[in-house]
């Protein structure tokens, strides 16, 4: 019974796995991509020195087929949090209503759903802005804020801290601290073309294209990344867990040789035999598939919740992954009758007088392990146990090797991040403060002075940054990868940068200017040892020439301390401990799907060790009644045979680990985009400790739950199997 | 009397189903006896060697052994009984597949508290030059040979046999009965062996018949042989 229960068990938890992150990732994607069609999000948003006339909207709208609108909005800091406030929009960014009704008078507004959750506003409740209070109507989530980072530079989402609200054009007019921007969608292939026009009779102060703006990209490119991440992950927990249960039934097909002997000398054929033994694969085939979809079917909205917690709570459009759920109702079962049907087949193929006298054929070709060896008995029982059942070994080495593994998963995607935190900060510079400025200057100032403009490169229009530094700088230590000193005056990527670009020391680098779409062609020196910042630095001056600006230009300060400036010129101001905080809440949110991992894998590694386990006594049976009718007590033989699999438990351990650390290197490398952080997996000395006693409390569960069923083991009952 | 049984009873099932595996068995055995236990299939031979032996226990009725009231005995003292008192021989040996024939005989000399030496043990029975084999590289008679190390290296008062030539042809059966009188004769170890087979009773030193779960004669034999001289 047990066997039907742990096999069942081990099916339905892989199949739920499965189909409901299958499930859940398309559900994502669809929804969001559907926001986005329908919402029309922005292709790209820039900024003008000189505004662009209604008239002359519509003439380039016409000339280059593209969609283009003016949208202002304001930041309101209120007391807790902060709100960001837009009107209404026609053609571009409209919002998508998500529960109540969109807005009919002045008088009303729309909150994104997350923050008003967090608020504890619903539809027809009140809210103050600004002083001003308005009526909810409902909650409604704009297409380019469904990542809701108050900047794109942010590391984390702040649900509670940073609300959008949307309200008419009449009631926005009353604010005077505006800001603007023009976003575009383009119908056609021709940005450059416009991006140049808007340029030469506009002057662009900022472009930013969807591509680079996290809040939309990463929304965007969701559903192939978790893809990504999904077909890589999944079969091989699918199969793992198949291919356990999948070697056990095998096993206990094989204990059948007698019955299978006994209808074969009653005349049975091998057709009846098989189909009768089909039963044994079937029924945890069936129950777990079933059982397992069946809950997926429960569970779906709350994980889909749970996958995309980073992200606005939207009505999500839950459709079945047709081919998950045949793959899922189909394999497990599949898999296990083609394993019974060669098991039996391979029994019947014996003799009959073979079958019934119970021989085993492992038990033939068990070699002479340590026959002569000097160790105790019970050592080398324990060495034959596991390399003489090898089917048997091999399942609990799979089982206890993924446990590990998914346990590792959340324990080094923590330490990573929080290693990023301690270190990489360091590595970006010892400044406390960022001013960036609105204007270029060349004018003396108190800071380090930069120059710092963002360029596109690569396929996949990868946003970089370049600052050109003074000769001395104060706040930055550059250290290359090859040691050698940095020249001033040379181009000098960082190694975040150099994993997203693929560019090593020596190699040329083409870049596009956002604003003016220029290409431009550079020597990258050498590589700088810094993960955290997507950057190329070189001097002020060769900064100022690439740019064609006045020798000497800059556009932001950097300082350890507060620097005294005229607020009308700063255009943004960063700390280092904003940007440290923001890390750590990273963290905190990453641990709620740290636990569920590492909840599955303690599952996995009590189900497998008592599915292995339970097998070992059951084939144990006559040695372990023997072992009691020769005086043995209970604790002696569970020490000798339920012991036998200690030895695998830090072998896996330590393998599970390194794989994982193998696996997030793969994983994080292909977050650069997404983070703009190279992130380098870590795992320190306390999470392996942690993640070694969750395995061994796992481990230990998992025995203790079998050893009254070798106490239970009855003497007289084993011993009649051999008697006459 | 070092082994009284007085009116054991064990049944099995229940109602009309209900049978007497044991039916109020008497019997008395001295020290240092070979005593066989003769009766067909399903006489109560097995189940009246599981209770003298504390593997399974009666329903009513007292056992003593060596003045010690076994009946009585909790489940850890019934360990206690097999760890030391009692050694077993099966008909299918029961060896550990996976020991080969000296570490079979360790896994009881490790518990044993007062372990007989075991190169003493493996000349007596001829098996010092098969001690790293496992089983499966044995004859049965080789085997069985094993078994009885096994069941030996504790040096138990008593000694049960189960049918311990039933798997083996007539020579090895002699050559086994052999090392049986062996045993007796040097460690004067009570020796039980249970049998359908009325040949092996001559080797005997007392005669227990049993039939339907009732002993129905218990008789001291006058006309003991060797085993050598047996005709199996």
């Amino acid at each position: 019974m047990s066997f039907y229960i742990c096999a069942s068990l081990l099916t339905a938890i892989s199949v739920l796995f499965v189909i409901t992150m299958y499930t859940s990732v398309e559900a994502i994607d669809t929804t969001f991509r559907e926001i986005m069609t329908v919402g029309n999000v922005e292709d790209a948003e820039f900024s003008t020195l000189m505004p662009i006339p209604d008239v002359e909207q519509k003439a380039l709208e016409s000339e280059y087929d593209l969609d283009l609108e003016r949208i202002s909005y304001t930041d309101i800091e209120e007391d807790g949090y902060n709100l960001r406030v837009f009107p209404v929009t026609e053609k571009l960014n409209r919002v998508q209503i998500v529960s109540g009704s969109g807005i009919t008078s002045p008088d009303e507004i729309l909150l994104n759903p997350d923050f008003a959750k967090a608020h504890g506003v619903v539809p027809g409740d009140t809210f103050t802005v600004n002083g001003t209070r308005y009526t909810v109507s409902g909650t409604a989530v704009r297409p380019d804020y469904i990542y809701a980072q108050k900047n794109p530079s942010d590391f984390y989402v702040d649900d509670s801290g940073f609300g959008q609200i949307t309200m008419s054009k009449e009631a926005f007019l009353k604010f005077r601290n505006v800001q603007s921007f023009y976003a575009v969608d383009f119908h056609g292939d021709n940005s450059v073309e416009f991006r140049k026009d808007i340029n030469k009779t506009y002057t662009t102060l900022r472009y930013l294209p969807g591509e680079a703006n996290n809040r939309i990209d990463v929304c965007r490119d969701l559903g192939k990344e978790y893809g990504l991440m999904l077909a890589a992950l999944l079969p091989i927990v699918f199969g793992m867990n198949t291919l356990i249960v999948a070697v056990v039934l095998g096993r206990k097909i094989r204990r059948e040789q007698r019955q299978i002997g006994t209808l074969l000398a009653f005349g049975y054929r091998t057709s009846e035999i098989t189909r009768h033994y089909m039963w044994y694969a079937m029924i945890p085939g069936i129950v777990g598939s079933v059982a397992g979809v069946a809950v997926s079917v429960i569970l779906n909205k709350p994980l889909i919740a749970l996958v995309a917690t980073d992200y606005e709570s939207v009505n999500f459009i839950v459709r079945p992954h047709w081919p998950s759920l045949i793959l899922c109702l189909l394999l497990p079962t599949l898999s296990y009758i083609v394993t019974t049907v060669i098991g039996v087949r391979r029994l019947v193929r014996k003799s009959i007088t073979v079958l019934l006298a119970g021989t085993s054929a492992e038990a033939k070709k068990r070699g002479k392990i340590l026959s002569a060896s000097k160790i105790s008995f019970r050592q080398k029982f324990r060495i034959r146990s596991l390399l003489s059942h090898k089917s048997r070994t091999i399942v609990v080495v799979l089982g206890l090797f993924f446990s590990s593994f998914l346990c590792s998963i959340g324990f080094v995607f923590a330490d990573s991040w929080k290693s990023i935190i301690t270190d990489g900060l360091d590595a970006a510079g010892t400044y406390e403060y960022r001013y960036y400025m609105n204007t270029l200057s060349t004018e003396a100032s108190d800071g380090e002075k930069v120059l710092t403009a963002s360029f596109e490169a690569g396929d996949e229009n990868s946003l970089f940054t370049l600052e050109g530094l003074v000769e001395h700088p104060e706040y930055l230590t550059l250290k290359t990868k090859s040691g050698d000193a940095v020249e001033y005056g040379g181009y000098y990527m960082t190694t975040n940068a150099a994993e997203l670009f693929g560019i090593k020391a020596g190699d040329s680098f083409t870049f596009i200017n956002l604003i003016t779409a220029d290409s431009y062609t550079i020597t990258i020196d050498d590589i700088i040892l810094d993960n955290t910042q997507c950057t190329v630095y070189t001097s002020l001056n060769e900064a100022a020439d690439l740019l064609g600006l006045p020798e000497g230009s800059y556009n932001l300060l950097l300082s350890d301390q507060e620097l005294d400036l005229d607020k009308s010129l700063i255009l943004e101001e960063r700390t280092k401990d904003e940007i440290k905080e923001q890390l750590e809440f990273g963290v905190e949110l990453l641990m709620s799907m740290i636990y569920l991992i590492i909840a599955a894998g303690v599952i996995l590694c009590v189900v497998t060790v008592y599915l292995t386990v339970n097998m070992l006594i059951e084939e144990n049976r006559a040695n372990i009644s023997m072992l009691k009718v020769l005086g043995y007590k209970t604790n002696e033989i569970n020490r000798m045979l339920l012991n036998t699999n200690h030895v695998l438990v830090p072998i896996c351990l330590a393998a599970g680990i390194i794989t994982c650390l193998g696996l997030t290197a793969v994983i994080f490398r292909s977050f650069v985009d997404v983070f703009n952080l190279y992130i380098e997996p870590s795992v320190s000395v306390l999470s392996i400790c942690i993640i070694g006693a969750i395995q061994i409390a796992g481990y230990y569960f998992s025995l203790t739950l079998l050893k009254r069923k070798a106490h239970r083991v009855d003497m007289v009952e084993s011993l009649k199997d051999n008697r006459e | 009397m070092f082994i009284k049984l007085q009116d054991g009873v064990k049944k099995y099932g229940q109602g009309d189903a209900q049978v007497y595996a044991m039916d109020k068995v008497r019997l008395d055995i001295d020290k240092g006896e070979i005593c066989v236990i003769l009766g067909p299939s399903g006489s109560g031979k097995s189940t009246l060697l599981n209770m003298l032996g504390g593997i399974d226990s009666m329903d009513s009725g007292v056992l003593l052994v060596d003045g010690r009231k076994v009946s009585g005995f909790s489940l850890k003292e019934l360990t206690e009984y097999r760890r030391t008192d009692v050694g077993f021989v099966f008909q299918f040996y029961n060896l550990i597949q996976d020991l080969t024939v000296i570490e079979n005989i360790q896994v009881v000399s490790d518990i044993a508290p007062n372990p007989l030496p075991i190169d003493s043990v493996l000349d007596s029975l001829g098996l010092r030059t098969l001690v790293h084999r496992f089983p499966t590289e044995l004859s049965g008679g080789q085997q069985q040979r094993t078994a009885i190390a096994r069941a030996i290296i504790k040096n138990p008062k008593l000694l049960l046999c189960d049918e311990l030539t039933g798997a083996l042809d007539s020579r090895a059966s002699k050559e086994v009965l052999q090392y049986i009188e062996k045993v007796n004769e040097t460690l004067g170890m009570t020796i039980l062996i249970i049998t359908h087979n009325a040949a092996i009773s001559k080797i005997a030193d007392r005669v227990i018949q049993i039939r339907d779960g009732k002993v129905v004669s218990n008789e001291k034999n006058n006309a003991k042989v060797r085993a050598e001289d047996l005709v199996l």
